[in-house]
C-alpha cells in the first residue's frame, strides 16, 4: 500500500527558517530602541557637560587676563571701506562626557576683546 | 481498489500531533513577540522619563542663566523664611517642595520653571557664591522615585554686579534687573 501526501503544507524546516528571519527583524527593531535609550542618556550627559563648561567659561571671562589664542575680529559693514578690527583672544573650554563607553567632548569658544 | 482507498483517505484533516506542533510553534512566536513588545514599551517609558527629567533641569538652568545675567542687585536668601518673600519689588527664583519657581515683581505667587506638567518629579535647587564676588553658582537636581537622579551645575557671571549679597548658599535668590 502506497501513501501519497499532498505537499501543500508548511514543513518544520520552513517554519524554523521563517522564525529565524523574524528574530533577525525583531532584533534590529530592538536595537533601535536600545540605541534611542543610549541616545537619551548621552544627551543628558552632554547637556550636563555643557552647563559645566559654561560655568568654567564664565569664570574665564571674569578673569582679568584670560589665556587664549590671539585673534583679530574683523567686522565689515556694507559701503564702509575700512573694516573694523578688534584685537582679542579666543578662549576655548573643553569638557568631556561619555556616550555609552565612548569618550566625547563639548567645546565652547568665545572671543574676548 | 488500492487507488480508491487512497483518494478516500486523502489525509486532509489534521492529526493531533500536527495540531499540537502548530500550537507550540504559535505560542513560541507569540511569547517572543510579547517579550519584545513588553521590553520595547518599557524602554520607551524609561527613555521618556529620563528625557522629562533632563528637560526640566535644563529649562530651569537656562532660565536662571538668562534672568540672573543682567541683575543689578542679587541676594541669596533663606527659602524657609516666608518673610524673605514679602517684598514684591524683587524677582525671585526659589525652590518649593517639588518645583523651582520664578516670581516677577508685583506678583505674590511664582510659577514653575521646572516643567509643571511632570508632576511626579522632584527638583532640588541650590545657589551658592562662586569663587569670584559676582559669580553665582547653581546646581539643579531632578529626581523621581525609583529612578536615577539627574543633576546639572553651572555658574553665571552677573555682569552688572559687584558683589552678590546674602547667605553663602541656599535654595532661593531675589534680584532686581
Amino acid at each position: 500500500m502506497q501513501k501519497k501526501y499532498l505537499s501543500s503544507g508548511v514543513t518544520l524546516v520552513e517554519i524554523i527558517v521563517s522564525v529565524a528571519f523574524l528574530s533577525i527583524i525583531l532584533t534590529s527593531f530592538f536595537l533601535l530602541f536600545t540605541e534611542s535609550f543610549t541616545n537619551v542618556f548621552s544627551a543628558g550627559n552632554e547637556s550636563k557637560a555643557l552647563f559645566a563648561a559654561q560655568g568654567r567659561l564664565e569664570n574665564k571671562i571674569d578673569e582679568p587676563a584670560p589665556q587664549g589664542e590671539p585673534y583679530t575680529l574683523e567686522i565689515i559693514f556694507p559701503r564702509v571701506l575700512q573694516p573694523i578690527r578688534v584685537d582679542g583672544k579666543i578662549v576655548t573650554i573643553n569638557e568631556p562626557y561619555y556616550r555609552g563607553n565612548i569618550n566625547k567632548n563639548v567645546e565652547l569658544k568665545v572671543f574676548i576683546p | 481498489m488500492n487507488v480508491v482507498r487512497v483518494t478516500v483517505k486523502n489525509n486532509k484533516g489534521l492529526s493531533l500531533t500536527e495540531l499540537i506542533m502548530a500550537l507550540t510553534l504559535l505560542s513560541i512566536i507569540l511569547a517572543l513577540g510579547n517579550v519584545f513588545f513588553a521590553t520595547a514599551t518599557n524602554i520607551f517609558a524609561l527613555a521618556e522619563e529620563r528625557s522629562n527629567i533632563q528637560q526640566g533641569a535644563r529649562m530651569a538652568g537656562d532660565l536662571i542663566t538668562q534672568k540672573v545675567r543682567y541683575a543689578t542687585q542679587l541676594e541669596i536668601i533663606d527659602a524657609s523664611i516666608p518673610a524673605n518673600f514679602s517684598n514684591t519689588s524683587y524677582y525671585y527664583i526659589y525652590q518649593t517642595d517639588t518645583t523651582i519657581q520664578y516670581r516677577t515683581p508685583g506678583e505674590h505667587t511664582g510659577r514653575s520653571i521646572s516643567g509643571g506638567i511632570f508632576g511626579d518629579l522632584q527638583f532640588d535647587l541650590l545657589f551658592s557664591k562662586g569663587t569670584n564676588n559676582r559669580i553665582l553658582n547653581f546646581s539643579i537636581q531632578a529626581s523621581k522615585i525609583d529612578a536615577e537622579a539627574y543633576s546639572i551645575s553651572s555658574e553665571v557671571l552677573c555682569v552688572n554686579l559687584t558683589t552678590i549679597a546674602g547667605l553663602n548658599s541656599n535654595s532661593a535668590i531675589r534680584f532686581s534687573r
